[in-house]
């Protein structure tokens, strides 16, 4: 399907670039939100990214993945964008936004918008790498070398990127949010 | 740590399939699609520009070349200078024009028609 909307736009049909939008903006606002951590900074870094697609589109390679090949763009323009970046983002040691009241019974089953909101607000206070690379890995089901074409890591990194981002997103679960990570999965 | 790892492969799939996101701009596609429009409009002119200059830039070149190959084989002098001293003069000033200018062509090209974007990023 891809293929017929990339053929229709490099024909001239700007308006067929629509439906790439459509079906790739969560995905890639998912990814430019792990590396900026900011909605209306990841909104900006999208609409750059999707028209610098849309311009270079025909130096697109049919025979490799249009995903990949977007995702490069809006991933290298997400930390070119943060590097200039001059705010501050929580991260670790800085979770009184987070802090949750002893009181607070989250040991409790709780619902999915619950189990959604505790998840992304980890993701949210997980590093730029450690969040991309969980949910290029999990969410996108990109293998180690299909991530390494994206993202232009080498394959070691990425291991060692996933493996820290396991264990400090079970952390943040257990000991931020008290949460016992069986309890987010029904 | 151990303790911490202990999140099983397919517990972890589930946990951080809920993170994916939803745009939660509504008008993003139309936004975007405005600034392709606008890009689409006043693209147009630079690229043919871009082409212009290089055509122009190869028939100068071609030219500069000729003359500088011709020059010599002129028998008479001109304006009462030496043939030699003409067509060094000339040599001098055709190879800084085209270089500089070369430079500055290549320069603003990469500048509008910026095919870097898949590159890796550097850290």
């Amino acid at each position: 399907m891809d293929e017929y909307y990339i053929q229709r736009v490099l024909d001239g049909d700007a308006d067929s670039f629509r439906f790439i939008i459509k079906a790739y903006k969560d995905m890639a606002y998912s990814m430019a939100m792990s590396v900026v951590k900011d909605d209306l900074i990841a909104r900006e870094v999208l609409q750059t990214s999707f028209v610098q697609a849309y311009i270079n589109l025909s130096s697109f390679k049919s025979n490799s993945k249009f995903s990949t090949w977007l995702y490069r763009i809006v991933i290298n323009e997400a930390f070119k964008v943060k590097k200039k970046e001059i705010r501050d983002f929580i991260r670790f040691g800085n979770l009184s936004v987070f802090t949750i009241s002893e009181s607070d019974d989250l040991t409790k089953k709780i619902d999915e918008d619950e189990q959604k909101y505790y998840i992304n607000k980890a993701m949210g206070m997980l590093s730029s790498k450690e969040s991309l690379i969980l949910r290029l890995f999990y969410l996108e089901d990109n293998s180690i070398d299909d991530i390494t074409d994206i993202t232009g890591w080498t394959n070691s990194n990425i291991k060692v990127i996933l493996h820290r981002a396991r264990i400090n997103m079970s952390r943040i679960l257990k000991t931020d949010f008290k949460l016992d990570p069986k309890s987010l999965y029904i | 740590m151990k303790e911490l790892n202990s999140i099983d492969e397919h517990l972890f799939k589930e946990i951080v399939s809920k993170s994916k996101l939803e745009m939660p701009f509504p008008d993003f596609e139309d936004n975007v699609m405005k600034q392709i429009e606008a890009k689409r409009t006043s693209k147009s002119p630079i690229t043919k520009d871009i082409k212009l200059s290089w055509i122009f830039f190869v028939i100068g070149s071609i030219f500069g070349i000729a003359i500088s190959y011709l020059l010599p084989h002129m028998d008479q002098s001109l304006f009462g200078i030496k043939i030699e001293t003409v067509t060094l003069i000339f040599q001098i000033c055709f190879a800084l024009l085209l270089f500089g200018q070369l430079d500055n062509l290549i320069l603003f090209t990469k500048k509008n028609l910026d095919n870097s974007l898949t590159k890796p990023f550097a850290f």
